[in-house]
C-alpha cells in the first residue's frame, strides 16, 4: 500500500518523521538547494570573478529563466500523475509563432503563439484527462506535431522570420532593470505565482491529490480529475509557449531547431528538485534548485576550457541518476 | 416513513457477470441496515451504484421519496450520501486534512472568483484535529502522510472521513476488516452514533457478531439477487448464516 508516493510531504504538512527517515526525506526536500549552495561555493573559488562577475551570472540567470518555465509547468503535470513530452517542440513552435505573428505587432507575437500552444496542451489535455490515453504517447505525438508545425511555417527553416528591433516586445525581451533580464523577472513572477496556485489554492491541492495512485482514490472521492488533467497540460503548454515568445524576443527571430531536448532538461530538472516521477509528490522550490543546479554545472563545465560541453550532459546525467537512485532507496526502506 | 434511501430493480451488469439482478433495498433514518453475502454476491457493486460510481443498468434510486441519479460520485456526494469503500479511497501520498477536504476545501475570500481563493488552512487543521480528538482516532503525528500510517489508523481516517461530512445516508463497506478489537469498538461505537444522529448507514461485514450487536435489519445478497431480510439476533444467527450461503438449495 505505502509506496514511494508516501515520500514527499503534502502541501499541508511539513516533511515529518523520526530519525534516519527524517534525515532522508530532509535530504531528498532540500537535496537539489543544498547541493547548489555547495557547487556555488566550489565554482567561486575556483573561478572568482569569472563564475561570480555580472556578466557571467545574468547569463546563468536569463538561461534558467526560460528553463524554469517550462519546468514549472512540468511540475505541476509530474505532480498529477503524468508527463509532457512536448514542451520542448512548443517551445519552439511559439518562438517561430511569435516570430511571425510580430508582422501584426507585440500583440500578435504574443497572443498568437500563446493561443495555438494553450490550444495543443487542450489537445494533450483532453485526449489524456477525458479520452484517458496514456500521457506519454499523446505528448509524444505532439511533439512531432509541433515540431513538424514550426518547420512547415518557416519553409524547412529556410524562411527566418525576423521580430522588428523596434518592436516592444524586442524592448521587453532585451531590457534589463537594475541589471536583472526582465525575462528574468517575467519568470521568476510566473514561478511565485505558480508557487501560490500549487500550495494555497483548491486547485494545487487537486493536482497532488489526482497524483496519488493513479487518480482512483481522487475519483471516488468525486473530485473532476479529468478537469484537473487538462488544466495541468494546458498551464504546461502556456508556460513553455511564453519561454518561446521570450526567447523569439531576446533573439529577434524564431528557430523550428529551439528547444529540442527542452523536454528532458525540464523533467531532469523537476526530478533532481526531488518530485516522484510517479507522480504525487514534491515541490515547486525543488524544482527551482533542480533548474540552477543544472543551469551552474553548465556553466562551470564552459569555465572549464578544456572540457568539452558535451561534459554538461555527462555531469547532468550522472546527477540524475543518483537523486533516482536515492528515491528509489528511500521508497524501498519506508515499505519495510 | 419515508426511507432515507430506496433502491428498486437494481440490475447491474459486467460482461457475461450478472452482479445484480433486480434488488430491492431501503433504509431508513435512524437506522443501521447490514448488508450480507458471500465474496462476489454483489455487495460491492451495489454500493458502488449508490454512490455514482457505477451507473445502474435498470432500476431506480430514490432519496426522501425523491427520484434521483447518481451521475457521479461527486452527485452522490452532493445529495448526502458518504462513502468508505472497501479500498478506502484515501490519498495515500496526502495528510489527514488534506484526505478529509480534498474536493470540499475550504477557501477564501469569498468575494474572489473561486479560482482564485486560498485555502483556509489553519481552519481545516483545526476542525479535523477536534474530529480526530473527538472520535478518538488515536494519531500519533496529525501531519504526517497517511501512507505511512497503520492499516487500523487509515480505516479509522476513511471511518472518520464519512461520518465527518456525513448529512444523510452513510455507507461503510466492510469498515472493521483490517482492524484489532479496539479499534473495531471504536468504529462500531461510531456507527451507533451516527444512528443516534439520524443518519441512515449501510454496513456491509463478514463479522455475524458485529452484526448481531449493532445492525436493527439484515439483508442478504447471493448471486446479484437479494435473497431475504431479517432481523439479526443470536436467535438468528443460524438462518441468516444458511440465508447466506444458500444452504436450503
Ligand atoms: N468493475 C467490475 N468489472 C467486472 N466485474 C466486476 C466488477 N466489479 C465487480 N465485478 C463482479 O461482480 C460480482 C460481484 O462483485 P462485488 O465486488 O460486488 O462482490 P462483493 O459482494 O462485494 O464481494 P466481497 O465480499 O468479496 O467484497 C463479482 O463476480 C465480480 O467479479
Ligand atoms: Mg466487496
Amino acid at each position: 500500500m505505502t509506496t514511494g508516493q508516501a515520500e514527499r510531504a503534502a502541501p499541508l504538512s511539513p516533511a515529518t518523521g523520526t530519525g534516519r527517515t527524517r534525515l532522508a526525506a530532509l535530504a531528498q526536500r532540500h537535496g537539489a538547494a543544498l547541493v547548489l549552495v555547495l557547487v556555488v561555493l566550489l565554482g567561486s573559488l575556483t573561478f572568482g570573478s569569472s563564475f561570480t562577475g555580472a556578466g557571467n551570472l545574468g547569463a546563468i540567470a536569463l538561461d534558467a529563466s526560460y528553463l524554469l518555465l517550462v519546468a514549472t509547468g512540468m511540475t505541476f503535470v509530474i505532480l498529477s500523475g503524468g508527463i509532457d513530452l512536448s514542451v520542448g517542440s512548443v517551445l519552439a513552435l511559439s518562438g517561430v509563432l511569435a516570430a511571425y505573428g510580430s508582422r501584426w505587432g507585440t500583440a500578435g507575437a504574443v497572443l498568437l503563439p500563446l493561443a495555438v500552444c494553450g490550444l495543443i496542451g487542450l489537445v494533450n489535455g483532453l485526449l489524456i484527462g477525458r479520452a484517458r490515453l496514456a500521457p506519454f504517447v499523446v505528448t509524444l505525438a505532439t511533439l512531432l506535431f509541433a515540431r513538424g508545425l514550426a518547420f512547415a511555417v518557416t519553409q524547412e527553416g529556410n524562411q527566418v522570420y525576423i521580430i522588428p528591433a523596434d518592436l516592444a516586445l524586442t524592448r521587453i525581451g532585451q531590457a534589463n532593470v537594475l541589471g536583472v533580464g526582465v525575462p528574468v523577472l517575467i519568470a521568476l513572477a510566473v514561478f511565485v505565482a505558480a508557487g501560490v496556485v500549487l500550495n494555497r489554492t483548491r486547485f494545487g491541492l487537486r493536482v497532488f491529490a489526482a497524483g496519488n495512485g493513479d487518480g482512483h482514490a481522487a475519483e471516488l472521492m468525486g473530485l473532476p480529475v479529468a478537469r484537473i488533467r487538462v488544466r495541468v497540460y494546458v498551464l504546461s503548454s502556456l508556460l513553455a509557449g511564453l519561454a518561446g515568445v521570450l526567447i523569439a524576443a531576446q533573439t529577434t527571430s524564431g528557430l523550428p531547431t529551439l528547444g529540442e531536448g527542452r523536454e528532458l532538461e525540464a523533467i531532469a530538472a523537476v526530478v533532481i528538485g526531488g518530485t516522484l516521477l510517479t507522480g504525487g509528490a514534491g515541490s515547486l522550490g525543488g524544482t527551482l534548485a533542480g533548474v540552477l543546479l543544472l543551469k551552474v554545472i553548465q556553466n562551470l563545465i564552459n569555465q572549464v576550457g578544456t572540457l568539452s560541453s558535451a561534459y554538461q550532459q555527462v555531469v547532468s546525467g550522472t546527477f540524475l541518476v543518483l537523486v533516482v537512485l536515492v528515491q528509489a532507496t528511500l521508497a524501498r526502506r519506508r515499505r519495510q | 416513513m419515508t426511507p432515507a434511501l430506496a433502491v428498486r430493480g437494481a440490475t447491474k451488469r459486467f460482461g457475461a457477470v450478472l452482479a445484480l439482478d433486480g434488488v430491492d433495498l431501503a433504509v431508513f433514518p435512524g437506522e443501521v441496515l447490514a448488508l450480507l453475502g458471500d465474496n462476489g454476491a454483489g455487495k460491492s457493486t451495489l454500493i458502488k451504484c449508490i454512490s455514482g460510481v457505477h451507473r445502474l443498468d435498470s432500476g431506480s434510486i430514490e432519496m426522501g421519496g425523491v427520484a434521483v441519479t447518481m451521475g457521479s460520485p461527486a452527485a452522490a456526494r452532493a445529495l448526502g450520501i458518504e462513502t468508505v469503500y472497501q479500498d478506502l479511497a484515501l490519498f495515500d501520498n496526502l495528510d489527514p486534512v488534506a484526505n478529509f477536504y480534498a474536493g470540499r476545501e475550504i477557501a477564501g475570500p469569498r468575494w474572489l472568483p473561486r479560482g482564485l481563493r486560498l485555502l483556509r488552512r489553519r481552519d481545516m487543521s483545526r476542525a479535523t484535529g477536534e474530529l480526530l480528538t473527538r472520535l478518538q482516532v488515536g494519531i500519533a503525528d496529525p501531519h504526517a502522510t497517511v501512507g505511512l500510517m497503520s492499516g487500523g489508523q487509515r480505516q479509522a481516517i476513511a471511518v472518520a472521513r464519512a461520518a465527518a461530512f456525513a448529512s444523510k445516508v452513510v455507507i461503510l463497506d466492510e469498515p472493521t476488516a483490517a482492524l484489532g478489537l479496539r479499534e473495531s469498538r471504536r468504529v462500531l461505537d461510531l456507527i451507533l452514533r451516527l444512528r443516534e444522529e439520524g443518519h441512515a448507514v449501510i454496513v456491509i461485514s463478514h463479522a455475524m457478531d458485529h452484526v448481531i450487536e449493532i445492525a436493527d435489519r439484515a439483508a442478504v445478497l447471493r448471486r446479484g439477487r437479494k435473497v431475504g431480510e431479517m432481523r439479526p439476533t443470536p436467535d438468528n444467527r443460524q438462518a441468516i448464516v444458511s440465508l447466506i450461503v444458500g444452504g436450503d438449495s
